[in-house]
């Protein structure tokens, strides 16, 4: 981010009890476009951010009154994220520390120079400014994505004209680099918005499940089949059908979703008619497909009918200015989930999440967060639960949500393919009701039709 | 008075700032040596303080120094180096001249 040239929305709180440098710093900020409120105690800084939350607070350390630090505490009781800077005319080591602890985004030294001040602001704001005038957080209904790096501007960009077609859109990139949310976008911008958009996990189911969750089929298909079951190609009709890690999808199928795609026509398992459909097929994968194809693991007709608009997904080690942004997201979402307090990450902590490899890009950070979080006594989480919390995440364990979700998912799975697919037959084995049983269904969009199958 | 009048540079753009800032100098200034017939070092101290951070930030860095030594002999409650850091002060203020860049 340009370090002078700041969002003419930041708000900057500039508190400081000597009037000339108060004025001189107001001159400063205001002529490179920040909206100031200068104030010249700690007890008016308090009054006003009852009125109104700044981007940014900056203090004088000594003043009369309120000094600069317990101005600061103060205002981190109330909103432990608020970024804030000390300026100091004489700052001791211990100051120095107690305004790292306190989560202070910066630390000054009088006399200042133009341009240092202007750096040190706008690195200071730049974990909660927009990146540019009307470009903020993609919003989607499965999630935000939050971003401030020119990379993923560029992406977002190009997500907003592609959105507008109707075009087949191939995502690319790593794993937790959200491929997915990118995907809701594309389908939310869109002509289709009011129409459905469905999803499935390519990896997630064998083969002839996988075929029959797709194509659907008819009543008497095979044994099992008890009930009539449209099929995702269908269901989503006139929307978007996303197939994330379509590069697991076993070659036999990739024949068959091709002729779909060939035909924009669907003929359900066991059915003789074919239907029309209008769908916009959005694929995405962390693989390489074009090595799939040269190996023959994936059809290459299938993969240049589905790689009409190539979209990759930079990881997260491509964009490390996101990573603040995504800091301060998920340290408000995790709170605003009732999780805990709202808490924030100590000077040094930040610094070492900043210089993280992250293979598992923001998937993991938001891990590594969550992790901090519910580990952290402290408001102010410290560098070496940082430290430890990366080491576990390389170790690849999960957290603990994570863990039991998953546990929970595999769980019921297996006892629908224990039971055919009987939901009172399962429900009695988890020694649930079948209310219960259909929540827990519904939360891991399992379908128990799915699971009954033809004899042996 | 100095032999050397000094001639500071100042960003265009604090222009008007200036006269109020010199102004609450000569205020200062005034304040001082009533500090220092009282003896109330520690005021000299805390108003030195105060004008060598705001000083060298408007672009007076010859003030800052004066402004640092004086907060000094403040701080040692050294009257002697006191009044000739006030009369460094005072020169500088009457001699001081602002090309604004």
């Amino acid at each position: 981010m340009n370090s002078t040239e700041p969002d003419r929305r930041t708000r900057i709180l500039l508190v400081d009890d000597d009037p000339d440098h108060l004025a001189l710093c107001t001159r400063w900020l205001s002529l490179s476009g920040y909206q100031v409120d200068a104030v010249d105690s700690g007890a008016e800084a308090l009054a006003r951010l009852e009125q109104a939350r700044p981007d940014l607070v900056v203090s004088d350390l000594i003043m009369n009154g309120m000094d600069g630090l317990r101005l600061l505490s103060e205002i981190h009781r109330q909103d432990p994220v608020m970024p804030t800077m000390i300026v100091s005319g004489q700052a001791g080591i211990p100051d120095a520390l107690e305004a790292a602890h306190l989560g202070v985004s910066g630390f000054l030294e009088k006399p200042l120079t133009r341009e240092g001040f202007l750096s040190a602001v706008a690195q200071a704001v730049d974990t909660t400014a927009p990146p540019v005038p009307g470009a903020g957080d993609l919003e989607t209904t499965a999630g935000r994505l939050v971003y401030r790096s020119a990379l993923m501007q560029e992406l977002v960009g190009r997500v907003h004209r592609i959105a507008v077609g109707s075009s087949t859109v191939m995502l690319s990139g790593e794993t937790g680099t959200g491929k997915e949310l990118i995907a809701r976008a594309l389908h939310e911008l869109g002509p289709r918005r009011d129409r459905p958009f469905v999803g499935i996990n390519c990896s997630a189911l064998p083969e002839q499940l996988l075929e029959s969750e797709l194509f659907g089929h008819e009543k008497g298909a095979f044994t099992g089949a008890t009930t009539r079951h449209t099929g995702l190609f269908q269901a989503a009709d006139g929307g978007t059908l996303f197939l994330d890690e379509i590069g697991d999808m076993p070659l036999p199928l990739q024949a068959k979703v091709l002729r779909v795609l060939q035909d924009f026509a669907v003929r359900p398992v066991g059915g003789l008619q074919t239907v029309k459909i209008d769908v916009r097929v959005i694929s995405a994968t962390h693989q390489n497909l074009v090595e799939m194809v040269a190996q023959k693991q994936f059809r290459d007709d299938l993969y240049y009918r589905l790689n009409v608009v190539p979209v990759h997904v930079p990881p997260l080690r491509q964009r490390p200015e996101d990573i603040p942004a995504l800091l301060e997201f998920f340290l408000r979402t995790l709170a605003g989930r009732g999780d805990g307090s709202v808490k924030s990450f100590a000077p040094e902590a930040r610094a070492t999440l900043m210089q993280a490899p992250f293979p598992g890009n923001i998937r993991q950070l938001q891990n590594v967060v969550e992790r901090c979080v519910v580990l952290s006594s402290a408001s102010v989480i410290p560098q070496s639960l940082v430290v430890e919390a990366l080491q576990d995440q390389t170790l690849g364990m999960p957290t603990l949500d994570a863990a039991k979700n998953s546990f929970e998912r595999r769980y019921i799975a297996g006892l629908l393919r224990a039971t055919n697919g009987n939901v009172t037959a399962a429900a009695k084995i988890a020694g649930r009701n079948r209310t219960e049983f259909y929540n827990l269904l519904s939360r891991h969009s399992l379908r128990p039709e799915s699971f009954r199958r033809r004899d042996p | 008075m100095n032999a050397a009048a000094p001639v500071v540079e100042v960003d265009a753009e604090l222009a008007d700032l200036i006269p109020q800032y010199l102004s609450n100098r000569w205020s200062d200034l005034a304040f001082a040596r009533q500090l220092l017939a009282n003896g109330d070092f520690h005021l000299l101290s805390r108003m030195a303080h105060r004008v060598r951070g705001s000083a060298a930030s408007y672009g007076f860095g010859r003030l800052g120094e004066i402004a640092n030594a004086l907060e000094e002999a403040a701080d040692r409650e050294d009257a002697n180096a006191v009044a000739t850091q006030l009369d460094a002060y005072d020169a500088f203020l009457r001699s001081v001249r602002i090309d604004y860049i």
